[in-house]
């Protein structure tokens, strides 16, 4: 028996396919819900659906949202938090392939919890009114592509700035003397973790892995002639030169802390290691990095495939060793959250790499 | 070594059952099952009892004179703070904050350090499956008091919401006190409670706060039994 060799963008089609298989769009985890996990799932779904022009990926994310958003554009969502934002990735797309206006009232709803969110005295972003005076590096990759997107759609082009102000300001406060970011930042220092400078106090992967995923998404974003270009693509290469001093070497993946590697109980965690992937290989298909780094992205992929994914008899893919919603903590806290399988944070950065991943090969042939 | 004593201040979703009660349980009940020997649970939370009532009846003068400077303090309030009779009505910002002021200047003079906690959420699922807000303001309220004193706070409230709404309508029942007619000896008609913990969910909100602490890395950690974490 012959086993076929599945490239990239096969590995993102079947983890797509398992869990279309597994749940109708609406009842992915947590069911019936407007929520982050679902939209980051979807997302990478939403780039399969490009990569391939399959409608049925299309149809599966429109039929998410259509059982949320109702005819007028109404929906439940939290108000009060980045998070909340997310979804409205699959709104964008939504409207522009079928100029209903509900998706555009939908997005809109999202784009005006930025009048009244609440915010730190730098002007930037708290990450939800339950982390008072907290910035979570979580937040820019939950509200920035969207916001920009929307306001290149919509007439708000000034919006850009506005998501470039918080991404500095998440440098400013975050940017640890090894070139990676601390997972937050409380400007009240009153949260027990915080440190005497307000930085969280360790480097959490997955957070850390949303913020190289969007920097990287936001060059492409801006006008030609955007100042912020040169400067992120610098951010971008510096990021990802200090992320590869920290891959594992054995199996070309990272720590749940990312620098911490020898230290009790941390353990190569799979989705920040499917969002790391996703930036190298992003910056080199966009030419952010050279093409020499392109070893690091694919290493990677072949890390997780071998050491994280498993497809059972019945030919179901599985992501193993994914950590579960986190909150800022200490180091104890990050090493010994639950992790689950085809958890919807892991398989959707997984998707979202392997459409990476394939991307790169396809330039190459 | 004098070991550390850790009161428990708040309502029937946290105070003690008797055996003849089971499966009903406070989540403070199954609290001590999570900390080594070096560190003592007492519970002093009260079915129906609000700030006010807390304090009228004597019972945070009672457990003042257990105190001694070291010991901790929790205290959660906001059930029955939201109840219309007179003996227990609070206002949140007025009345609700107030008591919650005493409390924390009372066990700061006795050296023992006060944590504020919110109410854990109700059961309320609407027919979408949404879960529904029902405790107003007093959430809001203690949070802001909490970063004014500049002390700790544990939102209890979130963190079981978001555990609830994982869990989703129909597991979530197996938390509260949902109990079928002659299942168990104390309750032969049954009971269909969406605010009373049961002993699974006593143990999982207990987790739920455990697992705040290991977070913020509080100096209560210390005292969590090692298998608890790893």
């Amino acid at each position: 028996m012959t086993v076929k060799q599945r490239n990239a963008l096969d590995w993102a089609k079947l983890a797509c396919d398992t869990l279309m298989n597994q749940y109708e769009p609406v009842k992915l985890p947590p069911a019936d819900r407007w929520h982050y996990h679902q939209g980051v799932f979807l997302c990478g779904m939403h780039d399969v659906w490009e990569q391939t022009d399959e409608q049925k990926y299309f149809e599966y994310f429109k039929e998410y949202v259509d059982k949320l958003v109702d005819e007028e554009g109404n929906f439940y969502f939290a108000r009060s938090e980045l998070d909340a934002i997310q979804p409205g990735l699959l709104l964008l797309p939504l409207y522009n392939e079928t100029k209903d206006e509900k998706y555009k009232v939908a997005a809109a709803k999202l784009r005006n919890l930025l009048n009244t969110l609440n915010k730190t005295k730098e002007g930037g972003f708290w990450h939800k009114d339950k982390y008072p005076y907290q910035m979570w590096l979580d937040g820019l990759y939950m509200a920035g592509p969207f916001t920009i997107q929307y306001g290149q759609m919509f007439g708000e082009p000034e919006l850009t700035d506005l998501v470039m102000e918080q991404e500095r300001l998440m440098r400013k406060n975050t940017k640890k003397e090894n070139g990676l970011y601390y997972h937050g930042y409380d400007e009240s220092k009153q949260t027990p973790w915080s440190t005497e400078k307000g930085h969280a106090p360790e480097v959490w992967g997955r957070a850390l892995g949303w913020y190289s995923m969007v920097t990287a998404n936001f060059i492409e974003m801006l006008p030609e002639d955007h100042p912020k270009r040169d400067e992120l693509k610098q951010v971008v290469h510096e990021l990802i030169d200090a992320l590869i001093k920290f891959q594992d070497e054995k199996t070309g993946l990272w720590y749940q802390v990312v620098d911490k590697a020898g230290e009790a109980d941390n353990y190569l965690e799979s989705s920040c290691s499917c969002l790391f992937t996703y930036a190298i290989a992003k910056a080199v298909n966009k030419g952010y990095v050279d093409k020499s780094y392109w070893t690091y992205a694919e290493k990677a992929f072949q890390g997780l495939i071998e050491n994280k994914v498993e497809v059972d008899d019945k030919g179901n893919f599985h992501l193993h060793d994914i950590c579960i919603g986190t909150s800022i903590g200490t180091y104890d806290y990050y090493v010994h959250r639950e992790t689950s399988t085809n958890d919807l944070h892991g398989v959707g950065a997984f998707i979202l790499a392997s459409v990476q991943l394939a991307i790169g090969s396809e330039n190459k042939e | 070594m004098k070991k550390v004593q850790l009161f428990l201040a708040g309502d029937s979703t946290m105070s003690h059952y008797e055996a003849s009660a089971f499966p009903r349980m406070g989540w403070g009940q199954a609290l001590q099952n999570f900390f080594t020997d070096e560190l003592i649970v007492k519970n002093h939370a009260a079915s129906g009892r609000s700030t006010k009532s807390f304090i009228n009846e004597n019972r945070w003068a009672v457990m003042e004179r257990e105190f001694s400077e070291g010991d901790y303090v929790l205290i959660q309030f906001g059930h029955n703070d939201q109840k219309p009779d007179e003996a227990r009505a609070t206002k949140p910002f007025t009345t609700y904050q107030e008591n919650l002021r005493f409390f924390i200047h009372r066990a700061r003079s006795f050296g023992v350090t006060p944590i504020l906690l919110t109410s854990i959420a109700r059961r309320h699922f609407d027919k979408d499956g949404k879960l529904l807000e029902t405790h107003g303001e007093y959430p809001r309220a203690m949070r802001e008091l909490a970063v004014r004193e500049g002390i700790i706070f544990i939102d209890m409230l979130e963190n079981t919401k978001e555990a609830l709404i994982n869990l989703g309508p129909e597991r979530s029942k197996d938390w509260f006190m949902w109990v079928d007619p002659n299942q168990y000896e104390g309750y032969p008609d049954g009971e269909k409670d969406d605010t009373h913990l049961r002993a699974e969910g006593a143990h999982a909100h207990a987790k739920i706060f455990i697992e705040e602490i290991v977070r913020f890395n509080h100096p209560l950690c210390k005292y969590i039994k090692s298998e608890v974490t790893k």
